[in-house]
């Protein structure tokens, strides 16, 4: 049960389980008008060569990397955290992806040469972007059907550290090795290229196995729920569709022509989208962790200024008897010390010693409960099992005082967080209450009657009726001090620390009077599975 | 004033109230006890207390608010108050008020008896 809820708080915090929203659906959508719109303008200039432009390869293919690269890093980043292959998969993508644009702009026609590296093979570098533009499409299918699967990492925890290390060697390896293979063995290759400009018919399989693979990628991203990752998975292979398109189709395949460059420029907004995804919602996120870590501290400062006040107030009322007892024992020296001595007197005062001494360790005794090792913890706790357990432990009591015993407790009641011994303590202190208040009762039916309910979307309130003799006004007003007392040999700390654990528990505790007779006490406690960012969109 | 004074007690606190009226009567007193303020204005002792002992924590009617109604109606007792949660800015304002005295619990029974002793040698000189 536990684990649950565990799993549905890290939903809020991960981009990968936090499901997009309508206005994300409506920004993702205005992005690929853009980029369309921008194709379209391309479209006529598309064949227009731009001589000499190769010089400015190696800058673009260095921004494409870099974006990779970090992009791979914070998705690495985020599969330590959530520990999902389908994550481990993209972002072994876009890595490898980065990894092979550096050998395509370095044995691009024209950049070695002018790096003064020897001239690779015609076949080369349109070999290593059939490799790219295949095995990007790939990486993010191979996403797609993993992540409605769910499968996370079985093995123990700690041990991402060793699987990044090792996928990622795993892929640079294995990027070093094509290229090599690329480069070493260009006769071997398909002839993609009929001379350093113009493509052959054969590279038309490549863009169209490129699109076909994009378009199953983007079906299958859509099918299932849809995050907000996979919501702009879906904008980068629309952009890289256009990119193909811009490529190989409206340029003709024209390398460093108008729609050649355009198709790389969308080639880099694509890589770059998942990039500023990224950051975006981990700055989002970052700031509303924040706002919740400061809500979270306004709610401990509040239990803290709620503690020092409990402190003070048992300092005090400890106090009290304290004082009786120095005053009563003041007294009896007094009596003692006449002549002669009024022992009747002196007997009296220690009497009263004696009584002060008992209230004194019962309150101490109380304390020492409430505070017991262990209060604090905190579990899912079911509070209609919990009244059931208390009333079938107090069946005696009641069956003894002729009470009928009527419980309402709503069947589906959401679970709260919190310490089950000292909420039954509260149950049981209210029950216990009830069954007194109406022990004097003999004119009308003996009713103790507990409700509980869900109250709005994030408590629930439980009631504790009793048709007892009421409470006066002074009563009213005092029920809840410490000390305060109506029964004989009652301490009168229970209801304070009622009220005292319903608090620290976060809710609250309230008594009114029930018609036609008694009292009801109410208590609200927070469902276990509330939401924790108030102001967070959970749809 | 009658030859032996009537002290009257009003604390909320059983145990208080009790422990204080045991070491007044040990001073060789008479006392009367009461659980709020209302008991005390409706008691028959009422008019005849010398000296009130009230506390100042007390619901409905504070021990201040009995002292201000005792004033307002012409009715002035000297008066003491004792209190478990001792305030300098209150002490003084109650002594500047015209209360006799201001003591802590536990109290001192030598400034107690100091006390009542000054209030009923000022009443029994009769200086109103």
């Amino acid at each position: 049960m536990h684990s649950t809820s565990k799993s549905r708080e890290d939903h809020l915090f991960l981009l990968t389980t936090s499901l997009s929203g309508r206005d994300q659906w409506q920004f993702a959508i205005g992005v690929l008008v853009v980029l369309v719109a921008a194709l379209l303008v391309t479209v006529p200039f598309a064949s227009i060569a731009l001589e000499h432009t190769e010089a400015l390869l190696p800058a673009y293919a260095t921004a494409v990397f870099i974006v990779d690269l970090v992009t791979a890093t914070l998705l690495l980043a985020l599969f330590s955290v959530q520990r999902s292959s389908a994550v481990l998969a993209l972002s072994l993508g876009y890595l490898f992806s980065g990894a092979m644009i550096l050998p395509w702009a370095l044995t691009f026609p024209g950049v070695s040469a002018s790096l003064g590296l020897p001239d690779a093979g015609l076949q080369t570098t349109a070999m290593i972007a059939t490799v790219r533009r295949l095995s990007f499409p790939l990486f993010v299918l191979a996403y797609a059907l993993m992540k409605d699967s769910d499968t996370f990492l079985r093995t123990p925890q700690g041990t991402e550290r060793n699987i990044i290390v090792m996928s990622v060697t795993g892929v640079i390896v294995i990027a070093l090795a094509l290229t090599w293979l690329v480069v070493a063995n260009d006769d071997a290759l398909p002839t993609f290229m009929r001379d350093e400009m113009h493509v052959s018919d054969l590279w038309h399989y490549v863009p169209a196995t490129a699109v076909g693979l994009s378009l199953a990628g983007l079906l299958s991203l859509w099918r299932g729920r849809c995050s907000v990752l996979d919501l702009w998975l879906m904008v980068v292979l629309c952009s890289s569709l256009i990119e193909i398109i811009l490529l190989s189709y409206v340029s003709s395949g024209l390398r460093l022509s108008v729609g050649w460059w355009a198709g790389r420029l969308y080639g880099l907004i694509s890589a770059s989208i998942v990039l500023l995804v990224l950051l975006s919602e981990t700055m989002t996120l970052y700031a509303r962790l924040a706002r919740s870590v400061l809500a979270e501290r306004r709610t401990r400062d509040a239990r803290i200024t709620a503690m020092e006040a409990l402190s003070a107030s048992i300092a005090h009322e400890v106090n009290q008897p304290l004082a009786s007892m120095v005053t009563n024992a003041d007294a009896g020296m007094r009596w003692l010390g006449r002549s002669p001595p009024d022992l009747p007197e002196a007997k009296a005062a220690l009497e009263r010693i004696v009584n002060d001494g008992h209230r004194t360790a019962k309150v101490i005794d109380g304390i020492r409960t409430m505070f017991k090792k262990g209060t604090q913890e905190r579990v899912p706790a079911d509070v209609n099992q919990l009244i059931v357990e208390t009333l079938k432990r107090s069946r005696s009591e009641t069956h003894l005082a002729r009470i009928s015993v009527q419980t309402e407790l709503y069947e589906t009641l959401p679970l709260v967080t919190g310490c089950p011994v000292q909420l039954e303590q509260v149950i049981s202190n209210l029950v216990a209450n009830s069954i007194d208040a109406m022990t004097a009762v003999s004119s009308r039916e003996r009713v103790l009657r507990i409700q509980t309910a869900p109250q709005g979307s994030d408590r629930i309130l439980v009631s504790v009726e009793d048709s007892g003799s009421g409470m006066t006004p002074d009563c009213k007003e005092r029920i809840f001090e410490p000390f305060f007392t109506t029964k004989p040999d009652g301490m009168g700390m229970g209801l304070i620390f009622c009220r005292w654990i319903i608090e620290a528990h976060g809710g609250r505790l309230w008594m009114m009077d029930n018609e036609p007779h008694g009292t009801i006490f109410q208590f609200t406690l927070p469902r276990a599975d509330a939401p924790i960012f108030l102001t967070g969109e959970r749809t | 004033m009658s030859e032996k004074s009537l002290i009257s007690i009003v604390d909320d606190h059983d145990a208080s109230r009790e422990a204080v009226a045991g070491l007044v009567r040990s001073l060789g007193l008479v006392t009367a006890v009461f659980e709020n303020a209302f008991d005390f204005l409706k008691s028959e002792e009422f008019s005849r207390t010398a000296c009130l002992i009230a506390d100042i924590r007390m619901p409905r009617m504070t021990g201040p608010e009995l002292y201000n109604h005792l004033i307002a109606t012409g009715t002035p007792i000297p008066t003491i108050f004792i209190t478990a949660y001792v305030d300098e800015r209150d002490r003084e304002l109650a002594l500047k008020a015209g209360v006799h005295c201001y003591l802590s619990k536990p109290l001192s029974p030598d400034d107690l008896l100091a006390c009542i002793r000054s209030v009923i040698s000022n009443g029994s000189e009769g200086p109103e």
